[in-house]
């Protein structure tokens, strides 16, 4: 058999996981709501078990008591920084003691100990008005998933096929009158685009009930059913296509700045691929790193950007990939992960890709994740992101064009956008 | 629906579109003169005519994105003409001809993105970010074992503070063997790849044996560092045959054993090198005479202030506007003079007494005994006692070249003057 390459090594994963500025919990996959176009819903081929499973805090604490054991060790390189620990779900609030007895653990025992935690969730909001004392307490970012006015967020259903709004509103402006300073500083929005709303409607929504801008999801392309891929087509908005639809898209690209779609992929654009764009002091000392030394794809490295468990202990590189990706598994009293096989599977998929990286003019600036490519798993895997000279130089003129119509963007990007 | 229209300028107004190269980089701006670099060919172009310094000014602003039209009167403004006509010709700007109904070109002039600013972060209140991933910032270990000598060179307090050198200390104190043990670990995780030991006399180490098994054990390029005087071929041969690096120090005066000697001992193996330090210039001249009788040996000299060789400096090291301008200096290079200090920034080290020091001149940011290299490494970045000493002090913060000159180093320290050169004198 041909050797590969080997980008990756067994301690490199260990080492992103000991720096790891995230974990996620997927506190549980059971859900209050039964959204339309949910991943786990009718849209989609069932790939996930969901079955309603609720993650252990025990399960939870043997895991961070494993991390904070690596911060101890050689592998760890950083120190007094930052790791969320966020909430996520199904809804995470359903699972509350989970989230209690984790924030109580992690302050009483990890706090100060190489890192500082900031606690962020996800929610649905359904369940606010019960819990949000203790998340206000503890600093908690809320990050609320709503996706404009009645009529926007009724694809957002309980499991009787109610709407959901009314109870959502109600909490959020609960939590509005009650803490008027921390809904201001720590509470954000979060909308799915489809046929039922649009960026400029989510725009002139948000702005006039909350004066905040919500971050915009697209429906999930990957996995569809068969047999639902039509409604999908019908349900489906493209964001950019959404907002350039409205009269005053220029406005609203400068209100909602990183969170418009032309303003992110400008940025985006520009962080990825101007030579005067350097990560860390170490680059400008030595250089950038090579290209040929890049790993193909833009995939970040296992763990390196966050941990994502599951509720039934999977370990997986973010939320947003499906379990058959698993890289590791914890349960109450064990701690599963094989990083040489992890940086062997990374090499494999490298290397099914490297030749196609190497002649793709976006090889620079890829932001394409390898699990979402189709057939990552078989001998042969083709990227649909695959950019030739020709489709690279739209892309690219696209890109200054958004800067032509709003020149004042290059600097500020150039001097605020911090690309995480 | 998008509206390219109001791209376009109306029609009449602008003859030329004038911008620089994206390869320029321009100093003092707010000054009332100003430098303009090319960073790819080298060549400079200063001017303090104000009309053409308010063309550049607008070429600066956000909303021009790098561009600005130029009236058909901008030809009769001859000294301003030629001034831009001076700059096409340097490579330095370039004039484009405004074509009816094309809408306004844009240029993306050079804006340094630096994504892990720590003065960033710090403005904005992210302090948490500082600390992360942070030891791959360090590159480079001086570790003093001892400060036992028997020699007695008039400047060994001197040395030290501005180049890689042996000192003795007043009493005597050597690092345990276990700390140093603790630091070759520590390191494994950074990007440590040089480690220089260094003492006194490092040869007098008690467990210098033991300390050379370790450097079996944790993979480093070591360099031990001996002043002539110290030589010894025994113990040189040692350390050799671990296939570690000798830095041999020469300083004046020379010691009694002759030099010739030591370098008949060690020339041809290429991990020697004779570290020359010299006061005047007879010993440039002695050295320089010295290692050409000796082709092929390694060797760097470095210039030693001694308190009353002010003339020597001056006339040798002081930079002057073409020494500054000699070399082709890169974009990044002037980034990378803005944001931190080349010669200190990755190195730490640690002496005797256990404390730890960004550089031997500043004040100490730990203790080895109970701090860890990453304590270290972070208490740098955030207190900045020399990583990131940056010209940003008179008078070189009223200078065009104050991010062309290199970054400040142990002699402007040890001079006591900030600045070493005739530009300002
Ligand atoms: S989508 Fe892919 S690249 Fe993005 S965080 Fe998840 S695993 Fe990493
Ligand atoms: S977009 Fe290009 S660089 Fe990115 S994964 Fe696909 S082929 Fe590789
Ligand atoms: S040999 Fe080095 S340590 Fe000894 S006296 Fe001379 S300079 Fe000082
Ligand atoms: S004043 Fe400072 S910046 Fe200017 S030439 Fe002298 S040393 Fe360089």
């Amino acid at each position: 058999m041909k050797k590969i390459r080997e980008y990756i090594m067994g301690t490199d994963v260990q080492m992103f996981l000991a720096n790891t500025p995230q974990l996620t919990f997927e506190t549980t996959d059971a859900c209050n709501l039964n959204c339309f176009y949910c991943g786990y819903g009718t849209l989609y081929n069932e790939y996930n078990d969901r079955t309603c499973n609720y993650l252990s805090p025990e399960t939870a604490i043997n895991f961070l008591n494993y991390i904070a054991n690596l911060w101890q060790t050689n592998a760890n390189r950083s120190t007094h920084s930052n790791i969320a620990i966020s909430f996520y779900g199904g809804e995470p609030l359903m699972n509350f003691s989970f989230i209690e007895e984790v924030v109580t653990f992690i302050k009483r025992e990890l706090s100060g100990k190489h890192r500082e935690f900031t606690f962020n969730i996800t929610t649905n909001a359904v369940l606010l008005d019960r819990y949000m004392d203790f998340m206000v307490e503890n600093e908690f970012r809320i990050l609320i998933s709503l996706d404009g006015n009645k009529h926007n967020n009724s694809y957002r259903v309980d499991h009787a096929g109610k709407e959901s709004y009314e109870r959502v509103a109600k909490n959020i402006n609960l939590l509005r009158n009650k803490y008027p300073d921390y809904f201001e500083k720590h509470v954000n929005f979060n909308s799915v685009l489809h046929n039922r709303n649009s960026i400029p409607v989510l725009h002139d929504y948000f702005k006039q009930s909350f004066g905040k801008y919500p971050s915009i999801g697209e429906l999930n392309d990957t996995n569809i059913r068969q047999d639902m891929k039509e409604v999908f087509t019908k349900t489906y908005r493209n964001p950019t296509e959404s907002l350039m639809q409205s009269e005053n898209y220029s406005e609203i690209e400068l209100d909602m700045f990183l969170k418009s779609p032309t303003y992110g992929s400008v940025a985006q654009f520009l962080i990825n691929n101007s030579e005067f764009k350097y990560d860390n002091y170490n680059e400008l000392l030595y250089g950038k790193p090579s290209i040929d030394n890049k790993t193909p794809t833009g995939t970040c490295f296992p763990f390196g950007r966050k941990v994502f468990i599951t509720a039934n202990g999977k370990l997986l590189p973010c939320e947003r990939i499906g379990h058959q990706h698993m890289l590791g598994q914890i349960t109450k009293d064990s701690v599963d992960i094989d990083f040489e096989a992890i940086a062997k599977r990374y090499n494999q998929y490298y290397a099914k890709l490297e030749k196609q990286c190497k002649g793709c003019f976006n090889k620079y600036g890829c932001t394409q994740c390898l699990f979402y490519l189709e057939d990552i798993e078989k001998d042969v895997c083709k990227c649909k992101g695959f950019m030739n000279q020709k489709t690279f130089e739209d892309y690219r003129n696209t890109q200054l064009h958004f800067l032509a119509r709003n020149p004042e963007a290059y600097s500020k990007i150039m001097n605020d956008v911090k690309y995480r | 629906m998008l509206n390219t229209d109001k791209l376009i300028p109306p029609k009449g107004i602008y003859k030329y579109w004038f911008t620089l190269s994206k390869n320029v980089y321009v100093s003092n701006l707010s000054q009332g003169a100003l430098l303009l670099y090319n960073t790819v060919n080298g060549q400079s172009f200063e001017s303090s005519y104000i009309p053409f310094i308010e063309i550049v000014k607008d070429i600066h602003k956000p909303e021009n994105l790098g561009i600005i039209g130029l009236k058909p009167s901008i030809e009769e403004d001859q000294q301003c003409w030629a001034t831009l006509q001076h700059c096409i010709e340097k490579k330095i700007g370039l004039l484009i001809n405004v074509e009816e109904g094309k809408s306004k070109p844009i240029n993306l002039l050079p804006i340094l993105s630096l994504q892990k600013d720590i003065d960033k972060f710090t403005i904005s209140g992210e302090q948490d970010l500082i600390g992360h991933n942070i030891m791959s910032y360090l590159t480079e270990l001086n570790i003093y074992i001892n400060t036992d000598c028997e020699q007695s060179c008039p400047l060994c307090t001197n040395y030290h503070k501005q180049v890689n050198s042996c000192f003795k200390g007043a009493t005597s104190t050597s690092l345990s063997l276990k700390l140093v043990e603790t630091i070759l670990n520590q390191a494994s995780n950074s990007s440590t790849k040089n480690i220089n030991i260094l003492g006194g006399n490092i040869f007098r180490y008690s467990l210098l044996h033991e300390l050379l098994a370790l450097t079996l054990k944790y993979k480093y390029e070591y360099h031990f560092w001996i002043n002539h005087k110290n030589f010894d071929e025994e113990t040189y041969q040692k350390i050799a045959s671990l296939n570690n690096h000798t830095d041999i120090i020469v300083s004046f005066p020379l010691g009694k054993g002759s030099i010739e000697s030591v370098a008949k001992i060690c020339l041809g193996n290429d991990r020697n090198t004779f570290q020359f330090f010299i006061e005047t210039e007879e010993q440039y001249n002695y050295v320089s005479e010295l290692v050409e009788t000796f082709p092929g040996i390694k060797y760097h000299v470095h210039p030693i202030y001694n308190g009353t060789n002010i003339k020597f400096f001056e006339k040798n090291i002081f930079l002057t506007r073409e020494d500054i301008l000699s070399d082709t200096i890169s974009m990044r290079k002037i980034f990378c003079n803005q944001k931190l200090n080349s010669n200190n920034f990755g190195s730490l080290t640690v002496l005797p007494d256990a404390s730890i020091h960004a550089n031997l001149n500043s004040k100490s940011i730990g203790d080895i005994n109970k701090d860890s290299l990453l304590d270290c490494v972070y208490a740098e970045l955030v207190q900045n006692t020399a990583w990131r000493k940056v010209r940003n002090f008179e008078p070189c913060n009223r200078c065009s070249y104050q991010y062309l000159c290199p970054s400040p180093s142990n002699y402007e320290t040890v001079i006591g003057k900030l600045n070493l050169c005739n530009v300002n004198a």
